[in-house]
């Protein structure tokens, strides 16, 4: 037998791994648990959505050749599909842009730039939207106030596509200039120096350098643009159906849980892709060169009308985003938006008449669920970094995939795995806190990831020679070490938790209800002035819990950290 | 084509404090010939690659200007300026083929493809990667990147190349001989060169001239010969190799000789201007000017350290109460003192300095 020695081989390894996990047994009962964990709230959930959509008496696959006879669910996925595409470019190019003036070009308010870049991302993904009716809509400040029309063809994809590129674009923005900072100078000035005009040099170096940087966060945008369910709810209109609402509806409306799970599948199998590409090709092909004397040339990258049109671009994104929110803050304090726009503080106290249980069930769900999200994220990544042990890779793979299934998917998985005993769930709190903690793990692990790789093992085997067990290095020194990615992504996953909307529509009970579904139930029901006020309260809690945990985080740790989103 | 220097100033903005100014380069003035190899020199923040990145116009001068070739290039960008540089961590487009990168200056020139093709096999073939254009510089060792850096930068026949610390990368026996082979190509193609580094004896094997920068300005500059031997002030004389300061007095001054008393003896030394006498200087003695044991002898030492090397013995020896430092070759045939042995101490007067205390 030839193959006998062959396996053999490969077994070996597996063996010898296994003999060291045997030697540290809370390390082996750890990571079972944690196996045990993402297997019931991140695989099981899934499972169950497939499961459901093609268990029926009759063929396999009936339910999807039944659903897709319809030509409004084909259009479902083709709009789906067609603004994920649009929304992405539109996105990366708007965020590129904007990335290449912030790191190449000498021009004022950068600073402002980063935190107009910052403030889509700390507010409900559906906000811009909320905006748009505002501003568009049958009583919109433009149409309606400034040039008397009234039915103006904002819903579908013009709107969207507004929508989703205001929202989606600091995504892009942030990434790209990580990308573009991390693009060694020397290399743009020796093709300057090569004798390579600014345009050449843009066009030959910088552009290709920044190529898997840019096609990364389009497929970013892209699962980000198909998950959205806020902004296609409250600007779809009927004449533009998208695979998230519908859905939602199917499920909500029609009592048709197969044809929802359906729906939800079929949503699934482009968001996969997209995160396969991203995560297994394109990462694979950056060319990120660390230098070590970062000296940027003091010679301009652009020449002076360049610069300017750079600058005039940069200053009205900072104004449409500007613009999109000071529209929320007026529409939160008048009296009825389109016709009086007096002062008052009626909105706000509707909203705390109505929804102040729900504030405080929002909080208990964000403030539970997002240092477990923490922990559990930079101990995965703290065994996928550091250990080896059988699965590892299946262990970063499942926990990483969470980021690219869309939240309907999970809610249908969730209310589908959880609505018996032993795991009777529905409409509680932990259902909640599960969704959430295992959503925004991935970016604890990834931030985790990052801040491990920077840290030279030689650190960690330091402290093991001078006598310390594998518990007390990880509590000694690699925890400090990586804490202050920690608590950044313990920003990112509170900001999350606040806002987020299409998997928790499906998981909010009598008992527990959220703030953001609250607010989508009051723009469906056109008290738009309501919605913004909840919109502005849920900003500004947001807000104060970052300053919070910052000067906490400070005071008790002593940890300065960047908020990274 | 020569490149003039003429009162070049740059200041920076202090990091600490923004209305405060740094001065990394203080009015340097310098006249490189054509065809020659001229090696800034100097510890790190003495100004050496600003005063490149000004030439190569990647920073813009506060004050002064720069003529190549006579013709005043300070307002011109790096792009419309004749210069190649080859950067301290090569700066190799990763994105390109070793033929690319080396082509890239080319194609910007419009060069029709085949003849591209030909310049770049010919420059790959002179620098020693003859074979290699297809690779990826990610497929490259450090001393072939290295190459293709310099490759890049010769082939659109600069008037001026550029060297910014480009051995730093590299190990001790690869730099001996990258430094010699930059060389051989700088003489083969006649090309005026401009070489920074902190390395002496790098600045000592390549160049024709050594321009020696302290805090932003000229300390002194000199053949490789003139910097070694004749070094102008304590800091040239210390940072270019071992040396030690020898204290004397001045006692008589004629015919451009000095007599200068130290350890109690009357010596005779060359110097160009005469001296009051009276006046305090420091001999320049290198340790391997030392010698010890000879029929002459200035002065007795005690043995306070010694260090075998193989091909030579470190000694510290204290004479007249003071440390000196001695480098003596051959111990095969001299033989090794150890610690506490008595040694008689001479120099030639030949080869000693005069410096001022």
């Amino acid at each position: 037998m030839l193959s006998t020695p062959a396996a053999g081989r490969r077994l070996r390894p597996v063996l010898h791994d296994l003999g060291r996990l045997l030697r540290e047994p809370w390390l082996l009962i750890s990571i079972l648990l944690i196996f045990a964990m993402l297997g019931i709230f991140i695989a099981l959930p899934l499972v169950k959505v497939v499961q459901m959509s093609i268990s029926t008496d009759g063929t396999p696959l009936q339910i999807y050749t039944e659903l897709f006879k319809s030509w409004y669910m084909r259009r479902a996925f083709t709009n789906s599909l067609l603004l994920g595409a649009l929304s992405a470019l539109t996105s990366v190019v708007v965020g590129f842009v904007l990335a290449y003036t912030v790191t190449r070009v000498n021009i004022p308010f950068k600073r402002l730039i980063d935190m107009i870049a910052i403030i889509p991302i700390i507010s409900p993904p559906f906000v811009s939207s909320l905006s748009i009716l505002l501003l568009f809509g049958n009583n919109g400040l433009i149409t309606y106030n400034l040039f008397g029309i009234r039915n103006f063809p904002i819903y579908g994809i013009r709107g969207l596509l507004l929508a989703q590129t205001v929202t989606f674009f600091p995504v892009a923005y942030l990434s790209l200039k990580g990308v573009l900072e991390a693009i060694n100078p020397a290399l743009e000035d020796a093709a300057f120096d090569l004798g390579a005009s600014r345009w050449a040099v843009f066009r030959r170096v910088t552009l290709p350098l920044a190529v898997p940087g840019i096609a990364s966060a389009m497929l970013v945008v892209f699962i980000e643009s198909l998950a959205d369910f806020g902004n296609p709810l409250v600007l779809a209109g009927s004449q533009f159906p998208t695979l998230a609402v519908q859905a939602y509806l199917q499920i909500t409306g029609m009592y048709d849980l197969p044809g929802g799970a359906a729906l939800a599948v079929t949503l699934l199998i482009p968001s996969i892709t997209a995160f396969v590409l991203q995560k297994y090709w394109v990462s694979r092909k950056s060319y990120v060169t660390v230098s070590g004397k970062p000296t940027r040339s003091t010679v301009k990258a652009v020449g002076p009308v360049m610069r300017w049109v750079l600058f005039g671009f940069a200053m009205l994104v900072c104004l449409v985003v500007l613009g999109f929110y000071a529209v929320i803050v007026v529409g939160a304090f008048s009296r009825a938006w389109g016709f009086d726009y007096t002062f008052t503080w009626r909105n706000f106290s509707y909203v705390l008449d109505v929804g102040f249980e729900t504030i405080l069930d929002t909080l208990t769900v964000a403030v539970t669920s997002t240092p477990i999200s923490g922990l559990i994220g930079m101990f995965i990544a703290f065994l996928v970094v550091r250990k080896r042990f059988l699965g590892r890779s299946v262990m970063e793979f499942t926990s990483m995939l969470s980021f690219a299934l869309p939240g309907t998917v999970i809610g249908i998985g969730y209310i589908l795995a959880f609505n018996q005993r032993p795991l009777l769930l529905t409409g509680t709190l932990t259902i909640l806190v599960a969704n959430f903690v295992f959503r925004y793990v991935p970016v604890g692990i990834q931030n985790g990831i990052a801040a491990l790789h920077q840290i030279d093992p030689s650190i960690e085997e330091a402290a093991t020679n001078l006598g310390a067990n594998s518990q007390t290095v990880f509590r000694r020194v690699t925890l400090p070490l990586i804490s202050p990615a920690f608590f950044s992504g313990l920003v990112f996953a509170f900001v999350r938790a606040m806002t987020a909307i299409s998997a928790a529509i499906f998981l909010v009970s009598a008992d527990w209800n959220l703030m953001t579904v609250q607010i989508l139930n009051q723009v469906g029901s056109g008290r738009l002035g309501a919605a913004a006020a909840f919109s502005l309260l849920l900003v500004g809690i947001i807000v104060v819990a970052i300053i919070l945990i910052r000067l906490i985080v400070d005071r008790l740790f002593g940890v300065r950290f960047e908020t990274r989103f | 084509m020569g490149v003039i220097l003429r009162d070049l100033r740059k200041e920076f903005d202090s990091p600490d404090d923004r209305q405060k100014k740094v001065v990394a380069v203080d009015n340097i003035n310098l006249d490189i010939k054509e065809g020659e190899m001229v090696t800034l020199l100097g510890p790190s923040g003495c100004g050496k690659t600003t005063t490149l990145r000004m030439i190569a116009g990647f920073e813009v001068p506060t004050a002064g200007r720069i003529f190549l070739g006579g013709k005043d290039i300070t307002n011109l960008t790096p792009d419309q300026r004749d210069t190649a540089m080859v950067f301290q961590n090569y700066a190799i487009f990763p994105h390109m083929t070793v033929a690319d990168n080396v082509g890239f200056g080319l194609s910007l020139r419009k060069i029709p493809k085949a003849e591209t093709a030909q310049r770049v096999d010919a420059i790959l073939e002179l620098v020693g990667l003859a074979g290699m254009g297809k690779r990826m510089p990610d497929q490259l060792s450090g001393g072939q990147q290295q190459r293709v850096a310099l490759a890049r930068a010769i082939i659109t026949e600069p008037k001026v190349l550029l060297f910014d610390e480009p051995l730093s990368n590299l190990d001790a026996k690869l730099r001996e001989q990258m430094r010699l082979e930059i060389r051989r190509i700088q003489q083969h193609l006649g090309i005026t060169a401009v070489y920074v580094t902190h390395d002496q004896s790098e600045a000592m094997a390549i160049s024709d001239r050594i321009v020696v920068m302290n805090q932003g300005r000229i300390e002194q500059m000199g053949t490789p010969w003139e910097i070694y031997n004749r070094p102008r002030t304590s800091f040239v004389a210390d940072f270019i190799g071992q040396v030690n300061f020898v204290e004397a007095e001045v006692v008589g001054s004629a015919h451009q000789k000095l007599d200068v008393k130290v350890w109690g003896q009357v010596i005779a030394i060359k110097h160009a201007e005469p001296l009051p006498v009276g006046t305090l200087v420091k001999l320049v003695l290198r340790p391997e000017a030392v010698h010890l044991d000879e029929q002459q002898a200035f002065a007795t030492g005690v043995v306070n350290r010694a260090v075998y090397l193989g091909s030579v013995v470190e000694y510290d020896l204290i004479v007249e109460e003071t440390n000196l430092h001695a480098v003596v070759s051959s111990p095969i045939e001299k033989g090794i003192h150890t610690v506490g042995d008595q040694v008689s101490v001479y120099f030639s007067p030949e080869v000693v300095h005069v410096i001022p205390a």
